[in-house]
């Protein structure tokens, strides 16, 4: 069970490298911004698969602080690409 | 394994397919918006089966509760930030696939104020005379 849930983390891991190539190449902000945003939803699934691997439920609150945190991030650049600043 | 660790693996495996997918998706998809689409399959479907899992393998009233709140504010604020960004990225004029088709919102914003004008308020406005009486 371990040994999968590791390697479950690795794939998510290397999912997270796709995000990243996006968040290098744009081309726009707001593609960056998307790529951001799925980055920060990796991270809760991160959290969500090692706190079984580690049978530790505190790990869950990780999950929840950084699915607030996604959203406000998401928002505040949402907002800032909306006023038309020159990026 | 029991029952409860082959429940928590096909959780597992079905969310992290869906994390892989969507993923795939925003590096293939030819522009932002088919870009933002791809995504939710994460959000929804991914995060989802994953807090599910957790929730499934300790079984105890506060793992089920911690995800459960997430997946309720995931379900919440994952339409509401893709929406905004969507729009903020309309008013930027990111430019669409090629292959696009249908624009329903062409002269229906207000460029200044933002403000995004109804069929019911003005009569004149292009395309909503399409909307109303649809071509049969």
């Amino acid at each position: 069970m371990s040994q999968l849930l590791n390697g479950v983390l690795l794939i998510l891991a290397l999912a997270m490298g796709l995000c990243f190539v996006r968040l290098l190449r744009g081309p726009s902000l707001a593609d960056r911004v998307v790529a951001l945003d799925q980055i920060a939803v990796h991270t809760v699934a991160l959290a969500a698969v090692y706190c079984i691997s580690v049978e530790q439920v505190v790990f869950l609150d990780v999950a929840v602080v950084a699915a607030l945190l996604s959203f406000l991030g998401t928002i505040a650049f949402a907002r800032y690409l909306e006023q038309g600043r020159d990026v | 394994m029991s029952a409860n660790d082959w429940v928590t693996l096909g959780l597992i495996a079905f969310g992290v397919f869906f994390m892989l997918v969507a993923d795939i998706g925003l590096n293939r998809m030819p522009d932002l918006y088919t870009r933002m689409h791809a995504t939710a399959k994460a959000t929804t479907l991914g995060i989802t089966s994953l807090l599910l899992a957790a929730a499934v393998h300790f079984g105890t009233p506060e793992a089920i509760t911690r995800s459960l709140l997430v997946v309720v504010f995931f379900f919440i604020t994952a339409p509401v930030g893709t929406h905004v960004l969507a729009r903020a990225a309309y008013f930027r004029k990111i430019p669409r696939w090629q292959g696009t088709v249908l624009d329903e919102l062409a002269g229906h914003y207000d460029p200044e104020t933002h403000d995004l004008e109804s069929c019911e308020d003005s009569g004149s406005a292009v395309g909503c005379e399409e909307q109303r009486h649809p071509a049969a």
